[in-house]
Formats: C-alpha cells, sequence, structure tokens
C-alpha cells in the first residue's frame, strides 16, 4: 500500500513523513525483533506483524491490543523476566527480552 | 521516595481541555495551581485529535486537536500553572485539605490541596460479543493511539462499530492513515454524529449501515471477518471480510476519584452514566468540583467552559474573588454553557441542496451543512462577513453571495468539509467546482482525477486547475478542478486510493 512501509504509516497528509528514530533490537520469544526507539512493545510487535500478544491460561485463547493505554491488561507479557506488564505502555530498550506468558505455565494451569 | 507532601491552593486532575482551562482560571484568581496528569504529554483527548475540530471558533474549533492542545497548555503554563504529569492519582484522603496519593516511576508522591478539581475525562465502553476478545477487536482509542501516535498500522479493513461522532471521526482518520473502512454499523435507525462527519465517509464511498448489529467475528489467531445482521430484516446476517473491528460505543464519565471521597452519584443517561450531583460543585463536599467528560460526556467547548466554571468556583471557595466577581464572571459562562448544549437532532430526509439555486453564471458558495449544530469556523474566517451564523452558535450558516469574493478560506477552515465553491465562466458553458481535500496522494494542477458526489457515485475523470494550500489551512488543501455545467454542481470531492 502505497502510504505504508510494511505496518508503518510513513506517508501522512496530515501528519507528514516518518521519520524513522533509532534502531532497537527487542527478543521476543528469542527472536530478534527491529524496533524503533520511542516505540511501545506492543506497538513494535505490530509493526512486525505480531498480533497475538499472549494467550489465556485457562482456556488458552490468543489476546491482542485491546485498548493500547494501560486500562484493560490484555497485552500484558514477561519482559526481562517480570511478568504480566503492561506491553502497550511501556517502551522499548534495546537488548529487552519480551515473551509471552505461556512460557510461565505449569503443568495444570488450565485445570480449574 | 520520603513524605514529600507539597502544598498548592488548587489540585487539578486531568489536563485535557477541561482540566487546562480550570487551571487558566483559578491561576487567573492567584491561585497556586497544580494541574496532575497520567500521560507524558498535556492535552487529555485532544492529543490524538488530527482533525479539525467543530464547535465554536471561540473554544479554537477549526484548528486540529493536537494543536488546540499545545496551544492551551502553553497559555496555561504563561498563567503559571504547574504541571505534574506521568503520575497518576490513584487515591485521595481527607477532605480538609485534599492529600492525593499520586503513582510515579519511583513510587508515590503526595499533594496537600485546598481545593480539588476533577477534570479526569471519561473512558471509553467496550461491547461484548461471540469473538469480542480476538487480537483485531479493539477500542476507538487504540486505533487512535496506533495510527496517530505510533505510526502502526492496527489492521489493513476495518469495521467501524458505532455512528456517533467517534466512530465517524476515527473512521475518517483511518482512510488518512491509508487504511481501508468496510462500513460503519450502529443498531440505532440514525447516525448519531453530525451529518457533515458521515458526509466525509459518504463521499469516499464508506457504506453507513444504521439499523445494523455487529453478531460476532470469526477468526482464529486474528479477526477475519465480522458477521453484521440488518435489524429490520428477517435476512441471515451477512459476513463482511475484515481483519479489524473497532469500537466506538460511548464513553463513561471517569467518576472513580468522587466515590473515593464519597460523593454522590447521580445516573444520568445522556450524560453517559453516573455522573457527580450538583454540577460543577461537587455536591456534599465542599471544595470539591468537577468538569469536562468527567462531569458528563460531551466535547471540547463544553469542557472548556466548564474548566473555567470549576477554577472559578474553587476561586471563590478559597476567598480569592468576591461572590459579586464570581456572579459577574459565570454569567457569561452559563449563557455559552446553554447554547452550547443545545440538543441536536438527526437529519431524517435525504439532503440535497436545491439545484435551481446554482443556474445563474456566477460564484455560489455551497454550504451542505443541513442539521443545527453547534459550529461557527466559516463565519469566523470569512472576511467579507458574508456568511452569518449568530447566535445561538446552533443556527445554520446563512450566504451573501454578493459579499463572497471566492476566496475559499470557508472550503479550507470548515471541519465538516462540507463548504463548495461554485463557479462558472460568463457564457455559463464552462463550470469549477471547489472541494476541501485532505488526503494521500497529493494533488497537483493539471492532473487527472476521479470526481466523485456526495454518496461517493464516480461521476468521471476532471482536470484540476488550481490547487491552494495556505499555511493557514493548516494541511487541507482547496482543490478547484473544471467540468461541464451540467456536472460541476454535483461533485463534492474527488477518490483516493481503495476506498474511492
Ligand atoms: C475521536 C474523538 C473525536 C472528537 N472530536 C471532537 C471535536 O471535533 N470537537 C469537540 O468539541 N470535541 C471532540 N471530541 C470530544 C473531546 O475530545 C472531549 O469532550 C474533551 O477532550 C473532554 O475534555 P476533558 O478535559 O473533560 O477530558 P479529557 O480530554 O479526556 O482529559 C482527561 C485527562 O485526565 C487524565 N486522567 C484521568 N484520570 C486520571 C488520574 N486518576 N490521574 C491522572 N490523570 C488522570 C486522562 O489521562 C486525560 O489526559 C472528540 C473525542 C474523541 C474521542
Ligand atoms: S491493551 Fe489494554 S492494557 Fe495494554
Amino acid at each position: 500500500m502505497l502510504q505504508h512501509e510494511g505496518n508503518r504509516i510513513v506517508h501522512h497528509p496530515i501528519l507528514g513523513e516518518w521519520k524513522p528514530r533509532a534502531g532497537v533490537t527487542i527478543f521476543y520469544n528469542g527472536r530478534p525483533i527491529l524496533a524503533q526507539e520511542g516505540d511501545t512493545i506492543a506497538a513494535a510487535l505490530l509493526a512486525a506483524g505480531i498480533s497475538v500478544l499472549r494467550y489465556t491460561k485457562k482456556r488458552r485463547e490468543p489476546r491482542g491490543i485491546f485498548c493500547a493505554i494501560g486500562q484493560c491488561s490484555d497485552c500484558i507479557m514477561t519482559v526481562n523476566g517480570e511478568p504480566n506488564v503492561r506491553t502497550c505502555i511501556t517502551p522499548v530498550e534495546n537488548g529487552m527480552k519480551v515473551c509471552s506468558e505461556e512460557s510461565q505455565w505449569k503443568a495444570g494451569d488450565d485445570q480449574f | 521516595m520520603g513524605d514529600r507532601t507539597a502544598k498548592v491552593d488548587v489540585a487539578i486532575v486531568g489536563a485535557g481541555p477541561a482540566g487546562l482551562w480550570a487551571g487558566i482560571s483559578a491561576s487567573g484568581a492567584g491561585a497556586v495551581v497544580s494541574v496532575i496528569d497520567e500521560n507524558l504529554r498535556p492535552g487529555g483527548q485532544l492529543v490524538k485529535q488530527i482533525h479539525k475540530f467543530f464547535g465554536s471558533a471561540q473554544h479554537h474549533a477549526g484548528q486540529r486537536g493536537m494543536a488546540i492542545a499545545s496551544g492551551l497548555y502553553h497559555q496555561a503554563e504563561a498563567a503559571g500553572c504547574r504541571f505534574s504529569l506521568n503520575r497518576r492519582v490513584y487515591g485521595v484522603y481527607g477532605r480538609g485539605p485534599f492529600r492525593l496519593a499520586m503513582a510515579t516511576e519511583g513510587g508515590t508522591e503526595y499533594l496537600d490541596a485546598r481545593s480539588l478539581i476533577l477534570a479526569t475525562g471519561a473512558s471509553e465502553n467496550a461491547l461484548a460479543f461471540p469473538g469480542w476478545t480476538l487480537p483485531g477487536v479493539m477500542t476507538a482509542g487504540a486505533i487512535q493511539t496506533l495510527v496517530n501516535l505510533q505510526r502502526v498500522v492496527p489492521g489493513h479493513r476495518v469495521l467501524m462499530i458505532g455512528a456517533g461522532n467517534v466512530g465517524l471521526i476515527v473512521s475518517y482518520q483511518l482512510l488518512l492513515a491509508g487504511i481501508s473502512v468496510a462500513a460503519v454499523v450502529d443498531s440505532k435507525p440514525d447516525v448519531g454524529g453530525y451529518w457533515v462527519h458521515a458526509a466525509k465517509l459518504a463521499k469516499a464511498g464508506v457504506p453507513l449501515l444504521t439499523g445494523h448489529t455487529i453478531l460476532g467475528v470469526r477468526g482464529e489467531e486474528r479477526v477475519r471477518s465480522a458477521l453484521v445482521k440488518d435489524l429490520r430484516s428477517p435476512r441471515q446476517p451477512v459476513e463482511i471480510a475484515v481483519d479489524t473491528v473497532c469500537l466506538a460505543v460511548g464513553m463513561t464519565p471517569s467518576v472513580r476519584l468522587v466515590s473515593l471521597l464519597g460523593g454522590h452519584l447521580v445516573f444520568e443517561g445522556g450524560k453517559g452514566g453516573f455522573v457527580p450531583a450538583g454540577g460543577e460543585t461537587v455536591s456534599g463536599i465542599p471544595g470539591l468540583f468537577a468538569a469536562g467528560d468527567a462531569s458528563g460526556v460531551a466535547e471540547a467547548s463544553i469542557a472548556m467552559e466548564e474548566g473555567k466554571m470549576a477554577g472559578i468556583c474553587a476561586s471563590r471557595y478559597l476567598g480569592l474573588i468576591s461572590e459579586k466577581e464570581e456572579q459577574e464572571k459565570s454569567r457569561g459562562i452559563r449563557e455559552t454553557l446553554a447554547e452550547l448544549r443545545q440538543p441536536v437532532r438527526p437529519v431524517r430526509e435525504e439532503f440535497s441542496p436545491s439545484l435551481s439555486l446554482f443556474s445563474s453564471p456566477v460564484r455560489r458558495v455551497i454550504m451542505e451543512c443541513p442539521q443545527e449544530i453547534p459550529c461557527n469556523p466559516c463565519e469566523k474566517n470569512c472576511p467579507r462577513g458574508a456568511i452569518k451564523i449568530g447566535r445561538p452558535i446552533t443556527n445554520r450558516p446563512q450566504v451573501d453571495h454578493a459579499l463572497c469574493s471566492g476566496c475559499g478560506n470557508c472550503v479550507a477552515v470548515c471541519p465538516g468539509m462540507a463548504c463548495y465553491l461554485l463557479e462558472y465562466d460568463r457564457g455559463g458553458e464552462k463550470a469549477k467546482l471547489s472541494f476541501a481535500y485532505e488526503g494521500w496522494p497529493l494533488v497537483h494542477r493539471g492532473d487527472w482525477v476521479m470526481a466523485v458526489a456526495g454518496d461517493g457515485r464516480k461521476l468521471g475523470r476532471v482536470q484540476v486547475e488550481k490547487v491552494k494550500s495556505l499555511k493557514a489551512y493548516s494541511a487541507t488543501s482547496v482543490v478547484t478542478v473544471a467540468a461541464g455545467p451540467e456536472l460541476a454542481p454535483y461533485i463534492r470531492g474527488m477518490a483516493r486510493g481503495e476506498n474511492g
């Protein structure tokens, strides 16, 4: 699409041209993802085509961005080992390790 | 972080238009004011709004929301307000003074305030249907954050739920970002938002499905389609292929801090839910005031006036102004508020301006503004005084065509993009039509473009004769196309990309 490069809106009639910011690498479940300084984690993942941020513990349903302002907790992931981080309001940092929460599950978690 | 409790006369929670104006007004009366907001950037909802605001020119309507936000912030700073940003107020203890607990990155900070103004805005409503938790279903605020602030594509084809102003405006913002909108769905029989905002989408060929509802979405890892049902027909629902469903189904006033203080709430459906009893002076709690969407979901001009009023009430409570001064200052505000709060009725019948109007070989301003809405930037920006709205501000614009010089200011400034200029040459053989255009790709003189009618119908290719883009137009261009005299009166814009 004309206005987009990948999932980034580069040409905008009101906001102007996108000025790329310094590159930052984060690791999503171990896989390197190129992000830009100032991105939130969730936006950087979306820009890389990732819209499922986690699966629910009991019913194993996918969840993604819902409110994007830190209100609903749909976007929580484990960031640098800390669980339940709202990725829609947490900015990326170089070398950050971001994991979907299922990496924390133990056997029997879905038995309720 | 030890107990560093700062003290102020007035604490204001929320740096949206209501909070900023409350600050300007209380500072003006000599109060020491602190404005607190959880975001890094002040402006509240305005920060995400890239469209030209409808409303009264006195309240900066005609400017883009983000520009209004920075203007008000500078005004508040100049008035002496202190700002505490990136702080969320999570608790209020005691009433005299009010002690606020604010969450910061480094821990809790406290602030003691003799008077407290809550300008906390509103939060978005959700809507549950089968599949609503799937990635790809998100709120209008989320879409705006991603598209306008983060500049990331949330999805390539969006179904909008809700034809109120938020749903209509966010749909238009999606089109500006090059994202297609499959349709706008609303269960009500009429479009709830303003006619002019719906008209922008109609021109772009976006179907407005009133009397329809969403039954559910399909998809495994992400939305793949949505099921939409016509509520008036026994027919089966239709499946619309989309990867994103946007919820714009209303807002609820954020009144949690009022509840924490034991303030009395009353339910008012027209204001979005439970609101503090007593209006700007929250009844039963001396020194506590509320303003803006927190005291009833409305719009920015109203939020600004309510903020001013709350600032005046707080100043009076603190003894900074006399009762007489309070009365004098609030009289004008009450009048303005009464004017702005007039109910807006939907436009029922199909609107089409009378064509006989166009037959004379002169210049005409066409104003497709059929609804009584509180909006007047066209009047205020006409250098010749050819457009009259007057008071109340909900009057429809009247044009004195003899006074019009054809400058195009109204075309550029109208937040509804509902003004057009029609010109015939002397013989009446050639005609030109000028319309407002904000879009990608940019257009240039000499380009051939696809002209569209008000309902999005393609009328044929026409040549661009002029593109006027002044700095004062703020990224809007006035595009003039040449067309035959039979066609020109029907042209309302040009097709852009997929949605046109
Ligand atoms: C898509 C869209 C388009 C719109 N278009 C128009 C338009 O064209 N014209 C118009 O007049 N109006 C428009 N509006 C409405 C207008 O934006 C709102 O009515 C107005 O912003 C309300 O102002 P406010 O100050 O009451 O609240 P807000 O602008 O919502 O500001 C409230 C602020 O308080 C902060 N806050 C809340 N609780 C706390 C807390 N506990 N601690 C710290 N901070 C807190 C919030 O984060 C926010 O920044 C639009 C709204 C939307 C969503
Ligand atoms: S998407 Fe709602 S908290 Fe992040």
